[in-house]
């Protein structure tokens, strides 16, 4: 009968519903306490050491093919060898990184920012870079940003990479700006959202990004106060994540990264890989 | 394994993007079903060129997916015509475009389903073309598609999430950010899926029942 019928379609809907909200509200049971094993310990055991793929020029960037390449990848891959494991990289974006060391889909995230809320829940070894912000504008904007006061209104568009230090960043400089999140993308799409006009201005490195951006684009771009001058809003020292609390893991990357400062192979990879930097 | 907790003051946020997710899909389906009738009747007309062109138009947009509708709107559009909208117009009309293409199958499904008879006998009472389907085609048309029409609105809302890419704040961008904001990915997109559910079922009921009321006519 047509009454029961409709009763028995709406019925089906409200327990499929039911049971999916009781499922996800049971499974809401505090996180049990992990043993305080270290990851190293799975690492060695799988051969294996995952890191976030995530693209930043010319710490780690992909090339046609899918590979990865880039100073951090060849830090990575002396880690792997003294560590005597393959190193494996999987793909993420700035919106994952973090959350994929907490869900265990990687060991480690190269190339990324130590900021306070990412310290709630991963932790970092030594930083190995120390890097600043500065914006950036299209030469030919017409609403003539000058300044950080001028960036700082409704009518200003920042296009931000979300999850990203550089959307904290964009939103301490410019509270008052329209903030527009991407996920899954890169500086070099920003810096296409900028050029193409969909967005006014975006946060960039200071002086890595920028002096790639100024390679690459001339005077198409302008910088805000300049490309190697920093805001000093929210510095960004560079350094890989691990999870929390992990100790051992942590030593031995800093003893790695000390290793490769002193004996000068960071210096010379920064340099090899800055030469050649483009953001075409 | 989950946690909600941090949710919970996100929530007013996410659920500021059902509005404007709902809205997309409502203003891409009322165009989309009004483009796509001229276009199913075009293509059935019977003028040739007119008909080519019709025909090119359903099958390239049924055809390609509507994310690549949107990416080329969003890239092509400012750059090559000049045409500067907003980032929520540039979903908008690309989704109108995949709908209208799906609503014209759903309207020409509609014709080819009425019985020889009803046309004949309209020409025989001496009604003009127009006459024909304004009075006699298009009320059993609209009957008949009912079902199929809101199982494409079904389709249309789930695919207004693509609008995401392009950072239009629906409900899936949100839920994107929520995610970046908390660092808990299941939690937040379990919800959104929540939502999206909340938003597609009673449509889809309807459909079910828009069949049934259909089925009484005859």
């Amino acid at each position: 009968m047509p009454g029961m019928v409709r009763s028995k379609a709406a019925w089906f809907g409200v327990c499929v519903a039911a049971a999916a909200i009781t499922a996800l509200l049971i499974g809401s049971a505090p996180d049990m306490a992990r043993a305080a094993a270290s990851r190293l310990g799975d690492i060695k055991a799988h051969g294996t050491l995952r890191a976030a793929g995530v693209v930043y020029q010319p710490l780690i960037t992909r090339k046609p093919d899918g590979s990865y390449e880039g100073m951090d990848m060849d830090v990575m891959s002396m880690i792997a060898r003294d560590l005597g494991v393959k190193l494996q990289i999987v793909d993420a974006g700035w919106d994952t990184a973090v959350a994929g060391i907490t869900t265990g889909k990687w060991d480690i995230v190269p190339t990324i920012c130590i900021t306070p809320k990412r310290q709630e829940v991963v932790d970092f070894t030594d930083p190995y870079l120390q890097l600043d912000g500065a914006i950036i504008v299209a030469a030919d904007n017409s609403k003539h940003i000058q300044s950080v006061a001028d960036a700082d209104k409704p009518d200003v568009v920042f296009a931000d990479v979300a999850g990203g230090w550089g959307e904290e960043f964009a939103r301490k400089a410019a509270p008052h700006a329209t903030h527009k999140l991407f996920s899954q993308v890169t500086d070099a799409d920003m810096v296409q959202e900028v050029l193409s006009g969909h967005a006014d201005a975006a946060v960039m490195n200071t002086p890595i990004t920028t002096g790639i951006i100024r390679k690459t684009f001339g005077d198409r771009i302008r910088f805000i106060p300049g490309w190697d001058q920093p805001l000093g809003i929210q510095p960004c020292p560079v350094a890989y994540a691990i999870p929390k609390g992990d100790e051992a893991l942590r030593s031995f990357l800093n003893m790695e990264l000390e290793k490769f400062k002193a004996d000068g192979t960071m210096g010379k990879l920064l340099d090899r890989w800055l030469s050649s930097a483009s953001l075409k | 394994m989950f946690q909600f907790g941090s949710l919970v003051s996100y929530l007013p946020y996410l659920a500021g993007g059902v509005p404007i997710t709902f809205g997309i899909a409502l203003v891409a389906f009322t165009a989309g079903a009004v483009a796509g009738l001229p276009m199913a009747l075009l293509r059935i007309g019977g003028v040739p060129g007119l008909a080519a062109f019709a025909t090119a138009w359903i099958e390239f947009f049924r055809t390609t997916p509507p994310l690549v509708h949107i990416a080329w709107a969003y890239y092509v559009l400012p750059q090559s015509f000049g045409i500067r909208i907003s980032d929520t117009a540039v979903v908008v009309a690309a989704l109108a475009a995949s709908v209208s293409a799906q609503m014209a199958e759903v309207f020409r499904g509609g014709f080819l389903a009425i019985q020889r008879g009803q046309h004949e006998a309209a020409i025989v009472l001496g009604l003009a073309p127009w006459q024909r389907l304004w009075y006699v085609i298009l009320p059993q048309t609209l009957r008949l598609i009912m079902g199929p029409a809101c199982n494409t609105a079904v389709s249309l809302i789930k695919d207004t999430s693509l609008a995401a890419i392009i950072a239009v704040p629906e409900l899936m961008n949100r839920g994107e950010i929520v995610a970046t904001r908390t660092f808990r990915p299941l939690e937040v997109l379990s919800t959104v899926a929540i939502f999206y559910f909340v938003l597609t079922y009673p449509v889809a009921l309807l459909a079910g029942r828009l069949e049934r009321v259909s089925r009484k006519a005859f």
